[in-house]
C-alpha cells in the first residue's frame, strides 16, 4: 500500500532555531497516526510545511502521492485540516461558512455536514464570533470532515473540549474516516487521545524524530525490570543492546528497557533471584521517559 | 456481553481484548456458536482503533478461539476436540515457563505440585458453575 504521508529530511529554520530539523517519516495509508512532542517541538510547523502553508528550507515531502511544494493545492483540496486555533471569519455565521466553503470542493457531503450540526446542536444562525471554544472546534471538525477527505490532520484538536466531548470527537473520527479506510493523522500532547485509536506513533522533539513504532509495540517491548538477584551478577549484563539505563541499590536493580526484552528476559533469568518484576509502562510514561531522556 | 479496555494501562488493548474474549470463552460466558459484535460495533462502542479489533479477531481465529464466515461476521468456534502435535507443544511450553518460574523463585517440586493441584480443583469449579449457569 502506498504510504498516505512521507517525509525526507524536511527541515525548518526560524532565525537560528531549528523548528523542524531533518525530519523523515511514513505515514501508511489506512491508518491512524499519532505525532507527538511536547510545545514548541515542531508539530504544527511539520503540519503546516505538509498542506504547503509554509515552505521548507531543506529535504522533502509528499502528501497522498503529490509534491509538498508543487502540489500543495491539490494535497488541500483531498485533505481535511483542523487547526490548533480556529481562524475562521468571525463576522459568518454557522450556516454562511458552510456555504462559502462547500463551493471549493467536488465532493462535499450535506448530508455529513446536517448531521453532526444536529447532532453538535450548533445552531445554524449564531455569528462565529459568539461560539464557545469548543463549539468552534466541532464546527472545524465538520467543515473538514464535510468533503469527505482522504486524509485528515487534526492539531491538538481536542484541547478545547471537555471529557465526555473529547470521546465524542474521537468516535466521531473513527465513525467517519478511520472505518472509511482514510487516514487520519493526530497531532497532540494529549496522550490519553492518542494511546486509546492511535496505530503508530512518532514522537519528536526539537524538531527532530526520537522513535516511530506501532502503539503496541512500544507497550510490549519499552518496559522496566525490577530485579533482586541472590549473588552478584556481572555488570556486562546491563550493557546490552535494548537496555536504555539502570540504577542499582544494593543488590535491587531497576532496567529501563526499550528493545530486545525476551532476549533480556532471557539473559537475566539465567541468574538466580528473589523476586523479578516486569513493569508495564503506558504511553505517558514512555513519552515522558523519551522527552526527557534524549536531551540535547 | 460486556467489553472493556482500559486504554492507559502498559498493556496493549489488543492484548487485554484478546484476553477478555479467550476468558469469556473458557469459562462459557460467551457461548459456541455465539455471534461476536462486528468489528465496527466493538471499535465504535468501545472508542478504539478497529484496526485494533481486526487484529484481536484474525488472532483468536488463527487459535481457533472464533470462526468467521465471509459475509456473516465471527462466531465462538466450536471447542476443538483435537489435541494435535501443536497444542501439545503450546502446552508443554507453558508448563516449562512456570517450572522455571518456579526454580527461580526457590519453589520445591511438592510445593509447585501442591498448589498446581489446588488452582486446577478451583479452576474446575469455576468452570462447571459457568456451565450451569447457561
Amino acid at each position: 500500500m502506498k504510504p498516505a504521508i512521507e517525509l525526507e529530511n524536511l527541515s525548518k529554520k526560524f532565525g537560528k532555531n531549528k523548528a523542524v530539523d531533518n525530519l523523515s517519516l511514513q505515514v501508511p495509508a489506512g491508518c491512524i497516526f499519532g505525532f507527538l512532542g511536547p510545545n514548541g517541538a515542531g508539530k504544527t510547523t511539520t503540519i503546516k510545511m505538509m498542506l504547503g502553508l509554509m515552505r521548507p528550507d531543506g529535504g522533502q515531502g509528499r502528501v497522498l502521492g503529490r509534491d509538498i511544494v508543487r502540489e500543495s493545492e491539490a494535497i488541500r483540496r483531498k485533505t481535511g485540516y483542523v487547526a490548533e486555533i480556529q481562524e475562521m471569519y468571525r463576522y459568518m455565521t454557522v450556516q454562511e461558512i458552510i456555504s462559502f466553503c462547500k463551493p471549493f470542493y467536488t465532493g462535499w457531503n450535506d448530508r455529513l455536514a446536517k448531521k453532526y450540526l444536529e447532532f453538535f446542536q450548533l445552531p445554524r444562525g449564531e455569528k462565529i464570533k459568539n461560539l464557545s471554544k469548543g463549539m468552534k472546534t466541532q464546527l472545524a471538525l465538520i467543515l473538514a470532515m464535510a468533503p469527505e477527505p482522504e486524509l485528515l490532520i487534526l492539531d491538538e484538536p481536542t484541547s478545547g473540549l471537555d471529557t465526555i466531548n473529547r470521546q465524542e470527537f474521537l468516535r466521531i473520527i473513527l465513525e467517519e474516516i478511520a472505518l472509511q479506510g482514510r487516514t487520519v493523522f493526530l497531532s497532540s500532547h494529549l496522550l490519553h487521545d492518542v494511546e486509546r485509536v492511535a496505530d503508530l506513533v512518532a514522537i519528536i522533539k526539537h524538531g527532530k524524530l526520537i522513535d516511530i513504532r506501532s502503539i503496541d509495540e512500544l507497550k510490549t517491548t519499552v518496559k522496566k525490570i525490577r530485579v533482586v538477584f541472590q549473588k552478584e551478577v556481572p555488570a556486562e549484563l546491563f550493557s546490552r543492546p535494548g537496555i536504555r539505563s539502570y540504577t542499582r541499590e544494593g543488590s535491587a536493580y531497576v532496567v529501563s528497557v526499550e528493545n530486545n526484552l525476551q532476549d533480556i528476559l532471557a539473559d537475566f533469568k539465567k541468574y538466580p533471584y528473589f523476586t523479578f518484576d516486569i513493569i508495564d509502562q503506558n504511553l505517558e510514561e514512555i513519552f515522558l521517559e523519551k522527552v526527557k531522556g534524549d536531551k540535547k | 456481553m460486556w467489553y472493556y479496555v482500559d486504554p492507559h494501562s502498559g498493556i496493549p488493548i489488543y492484548v487485554q481484548l484478546k484476553e477478555q474474549i479467550k476468558k469469556a470463552v473458557a469459562t462459557g460466558l460467551l457461548a459456541e456458536g455465539q455471534q461476536m459484535p462486528s468489528v465496527r460495533e466493538l471499535a465504535l462502542q468501545l472508542t478504539i482503533n478497529p484496526n485494533t479489533v481486526a487484529k484481536v479477531y484474525q488472532e483468536l481465529e488463527r487459535e481457533g478461539v472464533l470462526q468467521t464466515a465471509r459475509g456473516l461476521g465471527s462466531f465462538v468456534a466450536k471447542r476443538r476436540k483435537d489435541f494435535g502435535p501443536q497444542q501439545e507443544s503450546s502446552l508443554d511450553n507453558a508448563l516449562e515457563k512456570l517450572m522455571v518460574e518456579a526454580y527461580q523463585l526457590s519453589v520445591d517440586a511438592d510445593t509447585l505440585y501442591a498448589r498446581f493441584t489446588e488452582k486446577l480443583a478451583a479452576w474446575k469449579d469455576r468452570l462447571k458453575k459457568g456451565a450451569e449457569g447457561q
